[in-house]
């Protein structure tokens, strides 16, 4: 019994491969015959996504299914039989992550069929070609592209697709920026309604209104004009491409020539989400999505059947993964852990043994064999004394694994060099390889001789380049120091800071997916700031919530919840963490494996803001919704002001949605009541949108003002500049509501050194990512084994908090409760302490605060904080001792590999 | 060097993130860039140890280069900016030794920059191939390595008597486990590998030979050891990225310009030619060695080296004073002094055979030295492996002698300064190894200071505990710093004067960051010359 996962892109990818690691049998449906989804096809993410194919497809209990069309479902959750184009599969539970559709009918005024107008997704794949060749050039003619620009909501905000599509204006963000780092000389244009970015691309967005080359013009595009129409007699530069459009600080109609447009369509439900749904008994939603509710983001009218990722509205490749992690720990409750899930049994070589070398070359079915005399290379690798077995029969990746398991077993090896394409591809399966065969991590090295040889060289070339490419990786496995790698139990309880939504919920799925949990919360009761809202825009009470909540968490057995309490120390290894928790009454030390930081935000107290603190009739949006609720908000003249303070804290991603739900009560409970909402941007994405039109269709009036003119409060008439209408607008409220920005809770700089997560400029905290412009990871720490979500991350809304949650319990499960045993990472630095002068360099350029500094013997000693560190290096450079060193790259290596092959 | 038809040979240190990535790119979309790259994969441009790129170029390498993720994209936050220090860092020490500094080269990659790569890469290799061959290369050594019953006999180590008193002397035994005496022990039952293992513990500092009854040895017996293990391999622990020693061995091979040498003197009085030749030492290259950190922190080990650097200044300073102008070689190279010491002859005698042609074209008589360890190796090693008819002088001994004759005034001795007590650490080479003990100490007094004597001064003195060529300074080496620094502050002064450069570098090391509470080493510490040169400049 498995879970069935529809869907290979990067959501169902996410949730195939926690299940996987967790233990489950997966069966991956993808109806294409390449995994990847649309993630493949962004400029940015294709690299970044190579990792994740090699690990999906060649985990040992993930099956995959190309090709397959689901066809038919039947029986209920924990025993469903889904037929799978003619194959019946036994599930447990169904994960649907079909993803997304871009809208097609683009009105034809924007005349996409012109060459040089493209839509986003083109795009994409256009800057890919672009970076690889170092050329923009126009689709038309070839002739290099100098001004770009790209129209915002097109087939999204409208009639045809009411939501707004979410991703496109920080798509576009990044899009601009990419144009501006590698092609400096095009400038780029960007038209738009609304900027919806949130944290770091609002600050993307601010930086690139700064960049003389980026214009960010708050106007809509009604048509693009092409060249040899009539009115498109005069361009000055012969740019073909013309676009008029409003200016609305002068008033005038404007045009302006573009060599290139491109157009930000709308996203739309998998065209096959329909047949799913069908097919599966799945509810949907007015716009074609399964339908879900904020306190269950993730499941669908169906138990036992799950949505993540795109399918389940727009959504950016972030949320599409903590979704699909989400979605997983859901879909793991309805199956057991298969037999397949077998620990690698992690005997290492004894101390002190020669190393025994074994070579294992492959030809790639004809992509290295074809370019690389492989006979001479074996021939040449012989010679080395260390090498005791050589290996030339590797064709492909599933051969690559067989042999080199055998072959360590039967020769004795405990040191593998495989030869063949990159690390990138090859390293994850490869070291489960050599793991399965007893091996200690730090073991494998792999000589690149496909991309970075046969795949550059000629054959005369390519066959000597191979041999030294080899030469040096076996120089590199021959120098590795033998290191104790300790296989040290998991101790199966996590630890999870905060007891507000997010942590509460993320307790719970832990506890529901089998293993203990200690829930740490800082006040007297749990809720955190579920006690201070009222309701949420979606609807649900948060008092409901709360209690809902709370009573789950105080009756399963397996959560003890420690309120008034507090982390003091925190020290040990993933899987095998040690707190100190202090509460009121007692101080103790509680084990862990895993650690979710769920600590939330503070909202700022806007004192002295358009006179709130000395005038009663002004309130936060927060105060505003709990006097709704008692029916005591009857004021006959309403001002909401958004935006108004930029010089603190962040702007949560409800706030607009928060806003207009607000007016709308306001105006349910009084229609007569006259509201003003003055905004420089309404950021109501997705579903919000709806919302915001059904405020203006109750006669709500938005006043948009710009940063430069903000509201004024004199005499108690507010004064502010409308720059849609270019007047200035005097309004008399009788009450006047805020929405306030948010800062970190007080714990975020105690856990940020304490746990080694990183903080942003606003001092949230920052998940771990790839590289900073591409991240895939949603909830992972650079610390493994500590997880964060909610809003500790970024102010956001009930169902992102869940979802957060869900995929931090789902990631803590995955990389280390779901285990029994754990190694540490084979990198991570150590100290020789007969070395160490404690001159403290090491822990001056460590980013993490991975070093500390520990007297011994009358001198200080640097110690690694084992948990912590990552392995950089940068603290080997450091030293003027050398006396700490990376234990996977050390200076002998690197001599030895320069030496072979001088 | 003329442009040449050859394939140039080239190391690309690849970040694992984005450079590799964007170097797989590159072949997948079947680009081609020369043969002669090979790329190494290293998890962060920041791993990057300068040492790696000196030793490829040791060994005969035509470029580096460094690929790194573009500023901003690091995922471990700042190394490629770190990368981008160290290059520069670098690029000014290339300079400095011989080797063109474009042939080390950073760029920026992202994983999605195939391109560019291959485009970099061919560029960057046809660059190098217009600069021609590093002709640089240096090998091991070709001769067997000498057995250890030969270095017994010729060190008289077969006749220890076993009493001890070298271990009960030396300064590493304190610190940590370590002894003259097992260690001939074990040489004389041929326990090699035993021998070996403690060759670099041992500081060559001599006091154990000064006061061995059987006049074993031991400094010289340990430097042939050393000498064994370059068969083997390279210097183990090597501090600093071996950065000195692969300078010195490059250095060996390259031609040097005099730039470095006439920027530091373009304020005073020099000549190519003349009487006396004063011999600068490798103290300019000092403002490189401590730039090898490689991060944004304040490094009080910069302020350090900037200081050392400027001691040769300072003693041209002084003999321009006594009217002295003293000729410079401007294109001398590294005196070979650690090469000797790690046993590496061969590197050694390149080096003074070529200091001693370049001196002798200055048309001099005598050479004068500002550092011990030049001193010592002029004085006592030149004449053994090369022709080298000089008369050679330390700068104290020399300024004595000005002093003397009247010609160059160090103070009118001012009542004030009378109650300024210094102490005066006893370089081993000078003091122990050459018996000047007296000439700076003369030179102090002269210049109005009272000099406090430590504990252990003069031929008793103990060593700044500074790792002998480079190699292996760790806590046994601080220890015995912070022993001699306290040494220093007990004497009450407020100075502590050396006459070398690199006492001055590990005892200030051994001052910087945290110390246990109770331990009092905050002492301000100079270089004889620097001090010298300050009271000069005060008076006149």
């Amino acid at each position: 019994m498995g879970v069935a996962v529809i869907g290979g892109g990067i959501s169902g990818i996410s949730a195939a491969l926690d299940l996987a690691h967790s233990g489950f049998r997966v069966y991956l449906i993808e109806q294409r015959q390449t995994l990847g989804g649309k993630v493949a096809e962004l400029a940015e993410c294709k690299i970044g996504l190579a990792p994740w194919l090699a690990e999906v497809e060649n985990h040992p209990n993930i099956e995959l299914l190309l090709g397959g069309t689901v066809e038919a479902l039947s029986g209920t959750a924990g025993d469903f039989r889904l037929t799978v184009s003619g194959r019946v599969l036994a599930v447990g539970s169904i994960i649907l992550a079909p993803g997304y559709e871009i809208f097609e009918n683009v009105s034809s005024s924007y005349n996409l069929d012109h060459p040089d107008v493209i839509t986003t997704l083109d795009f994409e794949r256009m800057l890919r070609a672009a970076t690889k060749s170092g050329e923009l050039t126009r689709p038309s003619n070839g002739q290099p592209v100098r001004k770009i620009s790209f129209i915002q909501c097109v087939g999204s905000r409208c009639t045809e697709n009411e939501l707004c599509s979410t991703v496109c204006c920080a798509c576009t963000a990044r899009d601009a920026k990419i144009i501006r780092q590698r092609f400096p000389q095009v400038e780029v244009a960007v038209f738009y309604i609304d900027l919806r970015v949130f944290g770091r691309d609002e600050q993307l967005v601010e930086e690139l209104k700064n960049d003389p080359g980026v214009r960010y013009i708050k106007s809509r595009v009604p048509e693009v004009i092409p060249c040899g129409s009539p009115v498109h007699m005069d361009t000055p530069s012969g740019e073909p491409l013309l676009l008029k459009y409003e200016n609305f600080a002068a008033g005038t109609i404007e045009q302006q020539a573009f060599d290139l447009v491109v157009i930000a369509v709308g996203l739309l439900p998998s065209k096959t989400l329909n047949e799913l749904t069908e097919i599966l008994g799945v509810i949907q939603d007015p716009f074609g999505y399964p339908a879900t509710s904020a306190t269950n983001p993730v499941e669908t009218s169906v138990p036992g059947i799950f949505v993540c990722g795109c399918a389940n509205g727009p959504m950016r490749v972030q949320e599409s993964v903590a979704q699909g992690s989400a979605a997983a720990v859901k879909a793991a409750r309805f199956v057991k852990r298969s037999d397949q899930h077998a620990e690698t049994p992690q005997k290492h070589a004894p101390v002190g043994e020669a190393p025994r070398i074994g070579v294992f070359i492959c030809g790639c079915e004809g992509e290295i064999s074809n370019n690389v005399d492989i006979a001479v290379l074996a021939e040449r690798v012989r010679s080395h004394d260390t090498v005791v077995h050589v290996d030339t029969e590797l064709t492909t990746c599933e051969t690559a694994k067989e042999k080199i398991t055998r072959g360590v077993r039967e020769h004795h090896l405990n040191r593998v060099v495989f030869a063949g394409c990159s690390p990138r591809d090859s390293e994850s399966f490869l070291s489960a390889a050599c793991a399965n065969a007893g091996l200690p991590p730090y073991s494998l090295e792999i000589a690149n001789i496909r991309e970075q040889c046969a795949w550059v060289h000629t054959r005369e070339a390519a066959t000597e380049v191979a041999g030294e490419l080899i030469t040096m990786a076996i120089e590199r496995v021959r120098h590795q120091p033998e290191e104790v790698i300790e296989r040290y139990p998991v101790i199966p309880r996590a630890l999870v800071i905060g007891g507000g939504v997010s942590g509460m919920t993320a307790a719970l799925e832990i506890a529901t997916a089998g293993y203990e949990v200690t829930l740490l919360e800082k006040a007297s009761e749990l809720g955190g700031a579920l006690n201070t809202v009222y309701a949420f825009p979606t609807g649900e009470r948060a008092s409901d919530v709360l209690a809902r909540l709370k009573a789950d968490v105080i009756r399963n057995e397996r959560v003890t919840v420690y309120t008034n309490a507090e982390l003091t120390d925190w020290w040990g290894r993933p899987g095998a963490f040690t707190a100190r928790i202090r509460t009121a009454g007692s101080d103790e030390e509680i084990e862990c494996g895993a650690v979710v930081v769920a600590i939330g935000t503070q909202a700022v107290t806007p004192l002295g803001w358009l006179g709130y603190g000395a005038a009663k009739n002004v309130v936060t949006q927060a105060e505003f919704s709990a006097l709704l609720a008692a029916d005591t908000a009857v004021a006959g003249t309403i001002v909401m002001v958004q935006d108004v303070v930029h010089n603190e804290g962040v702007y949560p991603k409800y706030t607009s949605i928060e806003l207009v739900t607000n007016a709308i009560r306001a105006k349910d409970c009084n229609p007569d009541a006259q509201i003003f909402v003055l905004y420089q941007e309404m950021k109501t994405y997705g579903i919000g949108e709806l919302k915001y039109k059904e405020a203006r269709e109750k006669g709500v009036i938005f006043v948009r003002y710009t940063q430069d003119r903000p509201p004024e409060l004199n005499a108690g008439i507010i004064a502010v500049f409308d720059m849609v209408l270019g007047e200035e607008l005097q309004i008399k409220p009788d009450l006047i509501v805020l929405s306030t920005p948010m800062v970190p809770s007080t714990g975020h700089e105690h856990l940020h050194e304490l746990l080694g997560i990183p903080m942003n400029e606003q001092g949230f905290f920052i998940e771990a990512r790839e590289r900073p412009r591409m991240n895939f990871m949603s909830v992972d720490t650079p610390t493994r084994g500590v997880l964060v979500c909610g809003s500790a991350l970024f102010p956001t809304s009930l169902d992102e908090c869940i979802v957060q949650a869900g995929a931090a319990a789902s990631r803590a499960c995955s990389t280390i409760l779901a285990h029994e045993y754990l190694t540490l990472d084979p990198w991570i630095a150590r100290v020789d302490e007969l070395l160490c002068r404690g001159c403290g360099l090491c822990a001056q350029v460590c980013e993490y605060n991975a070093i500390t500094l520990q007297e011994s013997d009358g001198l200080p000693i640097a110690t690694v904080r084992e948990a912590i560190c990552q392995g950089c290096g940068a603290c080997a450079v450091a030293c003027p001792a050398r006396a700490i060193r990376c234990r996977t790259s050390t200076v002998e290596q690197f001599i030895a590999m320069i030496e072979a092959i001088a | 060097m003329t442009e040449e038809d050859f394939e140039p040979r080239i190391v690309v240190f690849c970040c694992a993130g984005c450079a590799y990535a964007s170097a797989d790119l590159s072949g997948a979309t079947r680009l081609q860039y020369p043969p002669g790259v090979r790329i190494v994969r290293v998890l962060c441009a920041g791993r990057v140890d300068p040492y790696f790129v000196l030793r490829a170029f040791e060994r005969g390498f035509d470029g580096v280069l460094i690929a790194a993720c573009h500023p901003g994209d690091c995922r471990y936050h700042s190394g490629n900016e770190k990368a981008a220090q160290r290059v520069q860092m670098l690029k000014d020490l290339l300079g400095a030794i011989g080797i063109d500094e474009k042939r080390l080269r950073l760029e920026y990659f992202a994983s999605v920059e195939g391109g560019k790569f291959a485009h970099k890469i061919t560029e960057f290799v046809n660059e190098v191939r217009n600069l021609g061959r590093n002709e640089v290369r240096v090998e091991r050594p070709k001769d067997a390595p000498e057995e250890l019953e030969s270095i017994i006999a010729d060190t008289a180590v077969y006749y220890c008597a076993e009493c001890g008193k070298c271990t009960s002397i030396c300064p590493v035994s304190e610190a940590k486990p370590f002894s003259p005496r097992v260690t001939v022990g074990q040489a004389l039952f041929g326990f090699t590998n035993d021998v070996e293992q403690v060759a670099f513990d041992c500081l060559t500092c001599g006091r154990c030979g000064d006061i061995c009854p059987a006049v074993v040895d031991f400094p010289e017996f340990i430097r042939r050891v050393r000498r064994r293990l370059l068969f083997e391999s390279y210097e183990p622990n090597p501090s600093h990225g071996n950065l000195f020693v692969s300078a010195a061995r490059i250095m060996s091979q390259t031609e040097v310009d005099g730039g470095m040498r006439r920027a530091l003197f373009k304020e005073l009085k020099t000549s190519a030619r003349g009487e006396l030749v004063y011999f600068t030492g490798c103290a300019p290259l000092y403002q490189f060695l401590f730039k090898d950190i490689g991060c944004a922190v304040d490094l009080p080990f910069e302020r350090i080296g900037a200081e050392i650097a400027s001691i040769p200044r300072d003693a041209v300073f002084l003999l321009n004073r006594a009217g002295v102008t003293p000729a410079i070689a401007e294109r001398e190279k590294c005196c070979g002094h650690d090469l000797y010491w790690i046993g590496d002859d061969e590197t050694f005698r390149a080096l003074a055979r070529y200091n001693a042609a370049l001196l002798k074209e200055t048309g001099a008589k005598r050479v004068v030295c500002s550092c011990p360890e030049g001193y010592w190796i002029l004085k006592q090693k030149y004449p053994e492996f090369v022709e080298f008819d000089f008369e050679v002088l330390h700068i104290s001994e020399l300024l004595q002698e000005l002093v003397v004759r009247g010609d160059l005034q160090l103070g009118s001795a001012p009542a004030d300064r009378e109650r300024i007590s210094v102490t005066y650490q006893d370089p081993c080479r000078l003091g122990k190894m050459l018996g000047v003990y007296d000439a700076p100490r003369y030179l102090l007094h002269e210049t109005g200071f009272t000099v406090n004597e430590m504990v252990h001064a003069r031929e008793i003195a103990n060593c700044c505990g500074g790792p002998n060529a480079w190699v292996g300074c760790g806590s046994v080496h601080r220890r015995m710093q912070l022993t001699r620094l306290e040494e220093a502050t007990a004497t009450g002064s407020e100075l502590l004067v050396t006459a070398c450069p690199k006492c001055q570098a590990h005892l200030r090391c051994a001052q910087l960051g945290e110390l246990p509470q109770g331990r009092d080493v905050k002492i301000e510490i100079k270089d004889l010359v620097t001090v010298l040169a300050e009271a000069v400049r005060e008076v006149h």
